[in-house]
């Protein structure tokens, strides 16, 4: 790591978007190098060793953010890794991902209206292994953040477009069990029309606007 | 239905019925009667009890039993209604075997091809039913997904979108008149015609329509005019060469050998009236097997009358030369119209079962392409809004924010500097709300960038022919909905399934669909891989898909209908 200069790699597919975060972080000191794919995140991990990731979670069709973090931390597991992203939480879209939060930092965009926000992120990267001060991700922001684990994967579920007798049989458990943590779920997220189809719309259309999902979305997305 | 086609059938045989007992003849309305209740009742009672039994209807083997057992049933009523009078059993035990036995076979002619085009219609009904329901299912699925997507559009919008725009709002002041108008048109945008599924996609679905077809079941009487060429339909000489040697012994068994050569004369000429008339009579009147029979049919009573005449006058009741009449031309029209009825009717059904098929399986085609594009468009959708439209809103919200941090000391200049770019990438989100297009992805580039991701964890490689590239280049819809799949399916393969080695390869079908086959040495797919959400990817995308497994190598094959 240079003492003056840490090396950072941004990968931010919006251009408009990234030319504002390196301006930034270029004008605090930072040696910044942008990357709009995964290709050219990975063609430049590949030249030189960076000292911190600064990805967004979604980049278009194809692999995402948590993806090449994934892949950089292993060959470098020195690597700071600083999510900025506005998906408030990533286990609404990666329910089943590897990737393990370990110390990254996850930011929410619009937190960068403080100017001097990101760059005391990352230099809290730089300078600290421990698990990050910075996640927006465990903040209670979101009506979804009480639910569990479990409830949020059976939300995917329902979002992802199955029926309860396919939920049930995936989850290798009874259709009235299933119906049973529906209900809990409805009830957590103040739900209490008394109209299980209503509520299960409302459901769906709440996890995904919070996910910024689509209906038929994947698993690994 | 069953039954109305034998009433069909037998209201000729009705009417006489009724004018026997009108001709004070009750002994012939009696024995009318007989014919009429043993021969529906009878064959069809037997018929349907075999079916109850044997749970098979109408086979070749019960027909023939139901057609002896109607002509022992005939004959025996005939002998305890008229043991005086019957004229059969006096000439003796063969004789009287032979004569049934040329019932049994006549009975089998007749009934055994109508239950045969009844079984056919039957069985055709059934399976236009089964086309219908699947095509209305598949139409609710559409709607339902369009429906889906309407709401999370709002849902998207109103979460993510709209407190970005209403953040913007509060931060500009005054003096930042463009962005305030720009600002304002993103919102009316949002509340008044933001959809993720385009118009012209949604205007689309309306075509989405199974065509009308009229069911044969509505169309019998329609059957009277549907024409077709004679020798597929009645084929008049196979039942003169059944019917007419019958008809010829039975009338010199009953009446000696007086009647052989008017009979003989009068089979001869109806033979040739089936023939000869199919050839003379216009082709519009031809073509429909039961006007040809009917006016074969008439020709040849002509022929028969002096028989008729004969009859009545050994029976002493001349008034018995109309009812007899009327039962000749009854056994022609009756027997004939049933059968042209039947064999049109089942024929008219196997056009209208073949034209369904054709349809449905266009329609199924046409569902596949309108799924995949929706969700190449909600797909699009979601990366947009996430990508384009909210970076686009938040660049533009942290630029204004500069505007403060300076606390008033940034020039006019600067200033209107700062709002101008603010306007123009309002001007860019509200150019991508107002026209989403599809994300172009170049599907080689994509592959790589697979094949980089996953180095040292799984060995990828790929061919990507050129007349595959070439097939798709102006395609984006297809290489978007490619690299879905290719993406879900590197990720289960390497992810879930620890695959060290992976090949993914494309071709093109001879219907121009896109074949994808993507192997892997992985562990096999397990029941959460092969109903997870990643597989309603592949339902939505593909036209065809399978996920299957041979020795220790997975293989996923995905088939794409092209549009090209």
């Amino acid at each position: 790591m240079s003492e003056t200069h840490p090396a950072v790699l941004l990968v931010e597919d919006d251009r408009g978007y990234s030319t504002l975060v390196a301006d930034n972080l270029s004008n605090r000191g930072f040696d910044v190098k942008q990357a709009a794919t995964v290709a050219e995140a990975l063609s430049a991990a590949k030249t030189k060793e960076y000292d911190v990731l600064v990805a967004d979670i979604y980049l278009g069709p194809g692999p995402t953010g948590l993806d090449i973090a994934e892949q950089m931390a292993k060959a470098n597991p020195r690597l700071g890794v600083v999510f900025l992203t506005n998906v408030k939480e990533p286990r609404y879209i990666s329910g089943a991902s590897k990737f393990k939060m370990g110390n990254a930092s996850y930011v929410h965009k619009d937190r960068l209206l403080e100017s001097s926000f990101l760059s005391t992120v990352i230099n809290s990267q730089l300078s600290y292994r421990g698990k990050s001060r910075f996640r927006d991700d465990l903040i209670a922001n979101s009506r979804l953040a009480e639910l569990t684990d479990i409830q949020i994967q059976m939300l995917r579920l329902m979002a992802g477009g199955l029926g309860n007798p396919e939920i049930a049989e995936l989850r290798d458990t009874s259709v009235r069990a299933v119906e049973t943590m529906q209900t809990r779920i409805f009830e957590a997220l103040g739900l209490t029309s008394g109209n299980r189809v209503a509520n299960r719309a409302k459901a769906i259309s709440l996890f995904l606007a919070e996910a910024g999902l689509h209906r038929g979305f994947s698993l690994d997305d | 239905m069953f039954f109305a086609y034998i009433l069909l059938s037998e209201i000729m045989r009705i009417a006489i019925f009724g004018l026997s007992l009108y001709s004070s003849l009750p002994d012939v309305a009696v024995d009318w009667a007989w014919i009429l209740i043993s021969r529906t009742v009878v064959y069809f009672g037997l018929a349907w009890l075999l079916k109850l039994i044997n749970k098979k209807y109408l086979t070749p083997a019960t027909n023939l039993i139901s057609a002896a057992l109607v002509s022992i049933f005939s004959l025996t009523a005939d002998y305890y209604l008229y043991p005086d009078d019957s004229q059969i059993f006096k000439y003796g035990f063969v004789p009287t075997v032979a004569y049934m036995a040329a019932l049994t076979v006549v009975a089998y002619a007749i009934y055994a091809p109508v239950v045969v085009d009844l079984r056919r219609y039957r069985e055709g009904a059934r399976a236009l039913q089964e086309v219908e329901a699947r095509t209305k299912a598949s139409l609710e699925e559409i709607d339902f997904k369009t429906e889906v997507a309407e709401q999370i559009r709002r849902s998207q919008l109103e979460a993510i979108v709209i407190p970005q725009i209403q953040k913007l709002k509060d931060s500009l002041g005054t003096g930042a008149t463009s962005a305030t108008t720009s600002v304002e048109r993103i919102k009316d945008l949002i509340e008044t015609n933001i959809r993720p599924l385009s118009k012209d996609f949604i205007n689309q679905r309306a075509q989405l329509r199974p065509v009308a077809i009229t069911r044969p079941v509505a169309s019998v009487l329609g059957a009277f005019f549907y024409r077709r060429p004679l020798t597929q339909g009645l084929r008049p000489i196979f039942w003169f060469f059944i019917l007419s040697p019958v008809y010829l012994i039975g009338d010199v068994v009953v009446y000696g050998l007086k009647v052989f050569w008017v009979s003989m004369l009068a089979n001869v000429v109806w033979a040739l009236c089936l023939v000869g008339l199919s050839l003379i009579i216009p082709s519009r009147i031809r073509t429909s097997g039961f006007a040809a029979a009917s006016f074969a049919g008439i020709a040849a009573y002509v022929l028969w009358l002096p028989i008729d005449r004969q009859i009545a006058a050994e029976m002493g009741n001349l008034n018995s030369v109309s009812v007899v009449s009327t039962a000749s031309l009854a056994n022609t029209f009756g027997l004939v119209f049933l059968m042209a009825l039947a064999r049109e009717i089942s024929e008219a059904l196997s056009d209208v079962l073949e034209r369904k098929n054709t349809q449905s399986a266009e329609l199924n085609l046409k569902i596949a392409e309108y799924n995949r594009k929706e969700w190449v468009l909600q797909r699009n959708w979601s990366y947009l809004l996430h990508g384009n439209i909210q970076a686009g809103l938040s660049v533009a919200l942290i630029k204004l924010s500069q505007l403060g941090d300076s606390g008033g000391a940034k020039s006019a200049a600067a200033k209107r500097q700062i709002v101008r770019e603010v306007d123009e990438i309002l001007a860019g989100v509200i150019q991508t709300l107002q026209d989403p297009q599809v994300l172009d992805v170049d599907l080689y580039s994509s592959l790589q960038q697979q094949k980089d991701l996953w180095s040292g964890v799984s060995d990828i490689k790929f061919s990507l022919p050129e007349r595959v590239e070439k097939a798709i280049s102006d395609q984006s819809e297809i290489r978007f909905a490619l690299n879905e799949m290719v993406c879900e399916a590197v990720v289960n393969a390497v992810k879930h399934g620890g695959a060290k080695r992976m090949t993914i390869s494309f071709d093109i079908e001879d219907d121009g669909a896109i074949l994808l086959k993507a192997t892997n040495d992985g562990k096999a797919p397990s029941k959460d891989t092969v109903k997870s959400l990643g597989s309603r990817l592949f339902d939505d995308l593909a036209q065809r898909w399978s996920l299957t497994r041979h020795g220790k190598t997975t293989v996923l094959l995905a088939k794409l209908a092209s549009t090209s």
